[in-house]
C-alpha cells in the first residue's frame, strides 16, 4: 500500500487539530494488533503494556508533526513496538545469568485466548526457544500479516533473505514442536 | 517473479507456509497454477498446513481496558488556541514588555516632536497651489 494512501491519516488529522478522538480511533485500530506483536516477541503480558505504553505516547508526540508519504503511521508504529521490544530483551539479557533468561518470565506468561491451551503453550514455547531474528520474522509475517516487503523492510532484510530466515524460523519451530511431542508430519 | 518449478515453490512453501494469501502476490498465480499440476506439491503443502494450524492455535487475550484508558488519558494533542492566547503569544514573541516599553516611549517622544517640526516647515514651504491659484487670478484680473 502507498503511505499516501494511509488510512491512519484522517485520525492523525484529527489529533493535529486538538480532537483527542482521533486517538482513540488509533487505539480501536492498533493497540491490540501492537500487544500481540509485543507479547509474542517478548513472551510476556507486562512487558507488552509496558512497551505499548512507550510506543503509543511516542505516537502522540509524533501525530501531530506526522508527515505524510515517508511510510504508513502503522508501519511506523511496528518499527516502535519492534525496537522497544529488542531493547527489553537486551536488558533482559545484559541483566540475568545466561542460565536464567530462558526462565525470566515464567511468572507473567502471556494470557492466551482460550486459557492454558495445550497446543497453543507449546507453540508459545516453541517461539521463546527460537532465536530473537526468526522469532522476529515470524511474528511479523504470520501473526502480524505483514507482506514480505513490509517486513523486510523493518528487519533491514532483502526480501531473499527475509524468505530464508523465516523458512528456518519454521524448520526450526517444526523441530521444537516435535520434541515436545506435537507431531506435524516430515519437515518441508 | 521467479519462474514457477518445484524448488522454487517449496521455497516458498517453507518460507511463507501453505496459505497462498501469505505468498507474494507476483507468485501466487504460478503458484495456484503449478498446485493444480504437481501431486507431489498438493502432499507438501498439506505438511505446511499442519505448522500454520498448530501457530494458529496460539491466539491471545486482548489487553486490559485499563491500558487503553490509561493510553487515552496521556494522549497529549494540540489544543486550539482562542485569539486571546494566539495574541499573547505574538506579543511574547515580539519580545513582551522588554522590548515592547522602550519602543513605545520611542513612538511617544517622537509624536511629540514631529508635529512641531511640521509646523514650522509649513510656515517656510510655500504652497504652491495657492501660489498658482493667485498668479491665474492675476492673469484674469478676476477679484472676489
Amino acid at each position: 500500500m502507498n503511505s499516501s494512501d494511509d488510512p491512519d491519516l484522517p485520525a492523525i488529522e484529527r489529533i493535529r487539530n486538538g480532537d483527542a478522538g482521533g486517538c482513540s480511533v488509533l487505539l480501536d485500530r492498533h493497540l491490540d494488533r501492537l500487544h500481540a506483536l509485543a507479547t509474542r516477541l517478548l513472551d510476556s503480558r507486562a512487558d507488552a503494556d509496558e512497551v505499548c505504553q512507550d510506543a503509543f505516547v511516542r505516537a502522540w508526540q509524533q501525530a501531530p508533526n506526522w508527515q505524510p508519504g515517508k511510510a504508513r503511521f502503522a508501519t511506523w508504529l511496528h518499527q516502535v513496538v519492534l525496537n522497544l521490544s529488542r531493547d527489553r530483551l537486551r536488558a533482559r539479557r545484559e541483566s540475568l545469568p545466561l542460565d536464567a533468561v530462558a526462565e525470566a518470565t515464567d511468572e507473567d506468561t502471556p494470557e492466551l485466548a482460550h486459557g492454558r491451551d495445550d497446543r497453543a503453550q507449546r507453540v508459545r514455547q516453541g517461539l521463546r526457544q527460537l532465536p530473537e531474528r526468526q522469532r522476529e520474522a515470524l511474528v511479523l509475517c504470520h501473526f502480524q500479516g505483514l507482506t514480505n516487503i513490509e517486513a523486510a523492510a523493518l528487519l533491514e532484510l532483502s526480501v531473499d533473505a527475509l524468505e530464508s530466515l523465516l523458512a528456518r524460523a519454521r524448520k526450526a519451530l517444526r523441530a521444537a514442536l516435535d520434541g515436545q511431542g506435537l507431531s506435524l508430519g516430515a519437515a518441508t | 517473479m521467479s519462474a514457477m518449478n518445484q524448488a522454487r515453490f517449496s521455497e516458498l512453501l517453507d518460507a511463507y507456509g501453505a496459505d497462498l494469501e501469505r505468498w507474494p502476490a507476483a507468485e501466487r498465480g504460478p503458484a495456484q497454477a503449478w498446485l493444480s499440476a504437481s501431486p507431489e506439491s498438493r502432499s507438501l503443502r498439506l505438511q505446511a498446513a499442519l505448522l500454520d494450524d498448530a501457530l494458529d492455535q496460539y491466539t491471545l487475550a486482548p489487553p486490559a481496558a485499563a491500558l487503553r484508558q490509561y493510553l487515552l488519558g496521556a494522549a497529549v494533542v494540540p489544543r486550539q488556541r482562542s485569539w486571546r492566547e494566539s495574541l499573547a503569544e505574538l506579543w511574547r514573541d515580539l519580545g513582551g514588555w522588554h522590548l515592547a516599553a522602550p519602543a513605545f516611549a520611542a513612538s511617544l517622544a517622537l509624536g511629540a516632536v514631529l508635529p512641531l517640526m511640521l509646523d514650522e516647515s509649513a510656515v517656510d514651504l510655500p504652497d504652491e497651489d495657492l501660489i498658482a491659484a493667485v498668479q491665474l487670478m492675476d492673469e484674469l484680473e478676476w477679484t472676489p
